[in-house]
């Protein structure tokens, strides 16, 4: 039980911090929780963020009554650099990535946008 | 001797073009450990069968011989094998192992490359974000690994299919997928008869690790996540990277295979792939016995000559 409640803890770090990075600007705890789909307690959702910045995840400033969130750009860029020196050394670079997508093909591009005419419902929760 | 070789030939060559398409049809995990073991097992049988080849005219050298306390002249009567074929299967042998250590070392190096790469990322929440626009994602391989999102695609996905592609790139790291490419490309490297091999591998892999997302989200979501990140990279494909085209990992073939449900185990189909192999081997050991027995004679015409 207490395991399954870490690992869902866990998960909802990932969850928070993924919305985070996908916004186009600093949300508030209540933004956050309207984006995962109201279905987490708002208690719940500060204490998340409230982790994540201690951690050093996210940066926040005063908004309002509270804060609005916005994630570790600098560690990003960071990030970035040191994944460009990787990529930019080595001929076989490429074969240690598992990438998730890989190139596709002009054949890939056509199936694949074909299968999203027909397959993908619409976009709402 | 011969015919063992040609049979050994024969099965290893049938494997190579037999286990790609068996792979496609398999349980991903049992087919990613059938195109591994299977493959380090044909490729040894290949180099075996060279060195076999080569063994005789080998043997027939002075020095050779006089270590090997055999007769030259009791070897050269009875060589089954053609002087111009035994020099030809010399070379290739040296050519093609040679091929297989440079390939193990560029891959050894790159994979070091990424272990410190590792240690330097700082991840959050299991991941590492990188501010890109460009959607792309990746596990990069380490002690321990770790999962490379750009914003860009964070973007192209809602909640759920995050998920899954976050579960995906962990199932890579979990279970090594980046060793099982690693092995393929040097046997690959040392037989040329296992080409189509890599790329049934990344296949099996990408598989493997779409199979075990799907275990943690619907599968639905696990197929519309991958179309979704697969149509914001889509436009990557501008770039002119004529080689690499041709390695695309079939991303619609993998949607469809989503879609379609979980694979049905066919252990028969795995046996199959997995028996051509064997046969392969145990012929490459009966022509190497038969080696064996070449050059027990000749030592006993060394020894009779001597006494």
């Amino acid at each position: 039980m207490a395991d399954h409640a870490r690992r869902a803890a866990g998960e909802l770090e990932a969850d928070v911090l993924g919305t985070l990075w996908a916004a186009d600007e600093p949300l508030t705890p209540g933004q956050v929780r309207e984006r995962l789909g109201d279905e987490l307690a708002y208690t719940t959702v500060l204490t998340i963020l409230t982790r994540l910045h201690a951690k050093g995840a996210v940066t926040r400033a005063a908004s309002g009554r509270g804060h609005a969130y916005t994630p570790a750009f600098d560690e990003a860029e960071m990030a970035a650099s040191r994944m460009r020196a990787v990529l930019d050394r080595g001929s076989d670079r490429e074969a240690v990535l598992a990438r998730f997508v890989g190139d596709l093909t002009e054949d890939d591009e056509r199936t694949l946008l074909g299968l999203l005419r027909r397959a993908t419902p619409p976009r709402n929760p | 001797m011969q015919t063992a070789i040609a049979v050994a030939l024969v099965f290893t060559c049938a494997f190579g073009l037999v286990a790609p398409a068996v792979a496609r049809r398999v349980v991903p995990s049992a087919a990613t450990w059938m195109l591994t073991i299977g493959g380090v097992l044909a490729a040894l049988t290949g180099v075996l069968v060279l060195a076999l080849l080569a063994a005789t005219v080998v043997g027939q050298n002075d020095e050779v011989a006089h270590y090997g306390h055999w007769s030259i002249a009791a070897l050269r009567r009875a060589d089954p094998v053609a002087r111009p074929v035994a020099f030809a299967a010399l070379i290739l042998c040296a050519v093609l192992c040679a091929r297989a250590a440079l390939t193990f070392s560029r891959r050894a190096r790159a994979l070091r490359v990424a272990h410190r790469a590792c240690h330097g990322l700082q991840e959050y929440a299991g991941f590492v974000v990188l501010p890109d626009t460009a959607a792309d994602a990746y596990a990069l391989p380490g002690r321990p690994g770790r999962v490379v999102v750009t914003r860009g695609m964070l973007r192209a996905l809602r909640v759920d299919e995050r998920r899954a592609l976050l579960a995906h790139e962990r199932s890579h790291l979990r279970h090594n997928h980046h060793w099982h490419v690693t092995v393929i490309g040097v046997a690959a490297a040392m037989n040329p008869l296992l080409v189509c091999l890599p790329r049934a591998t990344q296949y099996a892999i990408e598989r493997w690790a779409d199979e075990d997302a799907a275990r943690e989200v619907p599968r639905v979501t696990a197929a519309r996540a991958l179309s979704q990140a697969a149509a914001a990279s889509a436009p990557r494909i501008a770039r002119p990277r004529a080689s690499l085209a041709a390695v695309s990992t079939a991303v619609a073939a993998r949607i469809d295979a989503l879609q379609e449900g979980p694979v049905r185990p066919r252990p028969l189909l795995l046996a199959c792939a997995l028996a051509t192999v064997v046969a392969a081997v145990v012929a490459a050991v009966v022509a190497a016995e038969q080696t064996a027995v070449l050059f027990a004679s000749a030592m006993q015409a060394a020894g009779g000559g001597a006494g």
